[in-house]
């Protein structure tokens, strides 16, 4: 005779803990960020506050939560700039405020060691994560992979087109952010002209001053120091990622300022400004030129703030040019 | 009489066959139109004794075929030392010092061409080959004949715009540097792009380039320069 006692306890037992699984799975899928948000799949919260992990890179990304921000310069301000540096900052106007979504982008630039498990895949896998219209025989391999002044795992991968740059984004599951959310994770909600705020500190940042040890204080200076320069004399150039830890943004992004220009995923036009919707803008018009902003360790101190923009032709690798993704 | 078999105005047999017919002329004429081959494609053969002595890791022994494969002096040979040679198959893996060594060597091989023909591919193969270290050799072996030979200065020019900054930062150095007047318009569209003044090295570069042809840097001068120099 079987006895049912112990049967309908073990049945019991089981269904109950099954049911604290599957909650507990449901609490997992649900898991919130520093803000409360629900985490997207494969981010999970940092041990440092406001830092997030992403599981397919390794890389730290931080939240920029959704609202305005003040996007551009004002036309006073770009009149100023003109006068000491007689370049253009048209672009730049109007001043507007700007809405986004909520997002996440990366902490810092990426780097050679992180693209290096990118180019395995590329290696493995073939072309996969690769831009549709990207030129035939396609070669993901950085120009100065082999160069040791650029190449150490934790510098800013350099010398790659935006077709590099959305391979990489697309194979880490995230993407190049548009120059508008580039924009708001530099400088926060206070018009501010650097990431760190409105002072100008050379040292904060890998930049031209820094990088020659000399003040540039108009274009006729920055055209003779770099249009005699070896570059091969050179030992240093890029810098590794985080070496400036004043280079943070209101919202915990580095090295927003100098170091690599850094690919947007926006096609640039100059008047962009005086049309761009109000709502998360992105300029999807067809264009060989892609927006870079940020500077780099070339660039001088007006061309490291934060509302500065600047392209290049989307197949140019320079060894000035890296990038950082967004989520 | 028109016999309607099932809705068609034809037997259903006589169609399958017509089917059959109409879908084997399209296999024939796709099968019989040429594919347009990428010429620059190493063939399996030119790359062969390439990849053996890559093999045995002995450079000298590599740049022993370069010289081989020179010794035609004609396009072919061109062909083979550029396109199988110097293909991304044959440089992958090498180190920075062992690439240098092939390139360096290369440069010498093609430097020895006489044949016209020859040269016609060393020429094109500024803005066709795909492996940048190589466009940045060619540089080196276009240098000597620029004072005589106009296609050497045309390629310099092309090399300007190139999309890997190593190469173009060379090739406004060599415009400046060799004071190749045919290099000033192209030399002042890096410094005044599209939508304003450029930024980075590649324009400083270039204004100094443009102040030794020009003996200016001022924009103005530049424009000026070019309408009195330009037949």
């Amino acid at each position: 005779m079987i006895k049912k006692g112990p049967f309908i306890f073990n049945f019991s037992f089981f269904f109950i803990l099954g049911v604290f699984v599957v909650n507990g799975n449901n609490q997992a899928a649900a898991e919130t960020g520093w803000y409360g948000e629900d985490l997207p799949e494969g981010l999970s919260k940092g041990t440092a506050y406001r830092e997030y992990i992403h599981q397919k890179d390794h890389s730290i990304l931080v939240y920029i939560p959704e609202g305005y921000f003040l996007r551009g310069t004002s036309e006073t301000r770009v009149k100023a700039l003109e006068e000491h540096f007689g370049d253009h900052f048209a672009g730049e106007t109007p001043q507007r405020s700007i809405y986004l979504k909520a997002y996440y982008i990366d902490k810092f630039e990426v780097t050679n060691h992180q693209y290096a498990q990118f180019l395995q895949v590329v290696k493995e896998e073939g072309h996969r994560f690769c831009y549709p219209k990207e030129p035939a025989r396609k070669n993901h391999i950085p120009t100065y992979w082999q160069d040791h002044r650029l190449n150490g795992a934790n510098q800013p991968v350099t010398g790659v087109d935006w077709y590099d740059a959305y391979a990489y984004c697309q194979w880490a599951g995230k993407h190049l952010p548009t120059e508008a959310q580039w924009e708001k994770a530099a400088r926060g909600l206070d018009d501010r002209e650097f990431p760190w705020g409105n002072i100008w500190v050379a040292e904060y940042s890998n930049n031209v001053e820094s990088t020659f040890g000399q003040s540039i204080l108009n274009k006729k200076q920055w055209l003779h120091l770099l249009g005699y320069l070896n570059l091969d004399t050179l030992k240093v150039l890029t810098k590794p990622v985080g070496s400036f830890p004043q280079n943070v943004s209101p919202y915990g992004a580095q090295d927003m300022a100098g170091n690599v220009w850094e690919w947007c995923w926006d096609s640039y036009q100059k008047d962009y400004y005086q049309s761009s919707p109000s709502r998360d803008p992105r300029n999807e018009s067809p264009s060989e030129y892609k927006v870079l902003r940020g500077g780099c360790w070339s660039s001088d101190r007006v061309k490291v703030r934060v509302a500065y923009r600047n392209y290049d032709l989307l197949t140019d690798r320079h060894l000035e040019i890296g990038f950082r993704c967004a989520r | 009489m028109i016999k309607i078999y099932r809705g068609t105005f034809c037997n259903p047999k006589v169609l399958r066959i017509l089917k059959a017919i109409y879908l084997a002329s399209w296999i024939l004429i796709f099968s019989l139109t040429p594919v347009q081959a990428d010429e620059n494609q190493p063939s399996p053969e030119s790359l062969k004794p390439f990849e053996e002595a890559k093999k045995t890791g002995d450079i000298p022994a590599l740049l022993a075929v370069f010289r081989n494969a020179g010794q035609a002096n004609n396009k072919d040979a061109v062909t083979t030392l550029l396109y199988a040679g110097l293909s991304d198959k044959i440089l992958e893996g090498l180190s920075e010092e062992q690439t240098r060594q092939v390139l360096v060597g290369a440069q010498e091989v093609l430097a020895g061409m006489t044949d016209p023909q020859a040269w016609k591919v060393i020429y094109k193969a500024v803005s066709e080959h795909t492996n940048w270290r190589v466009r940045a050799m060619l540089l080196d072996v276009y240098k000597p004949l620029v004072p005589s030979e106009k296609r050497a200065r045309r390629a310099i020019v092309t090399a300007i715009t190139d999309t890997t900054d190593a190469v173009a930062l060379k090739a406004i150095e060599m415009a400046g540097d060799l004071n190749i007047k045919e290099a000033v318009p192209k030399l002042m569209r890096v410094v005044i792009a599209k939508w304003g003044q450029n930024v980075g090295v590649g324009v400083a570069k270039a204004t100094v380039a443009l102040e030794k042809i020009t003996g200016t840097t001022d924009p103005a001068g530049w424009y000026d320069w070019v309408n009195k120099n330009t037949p």
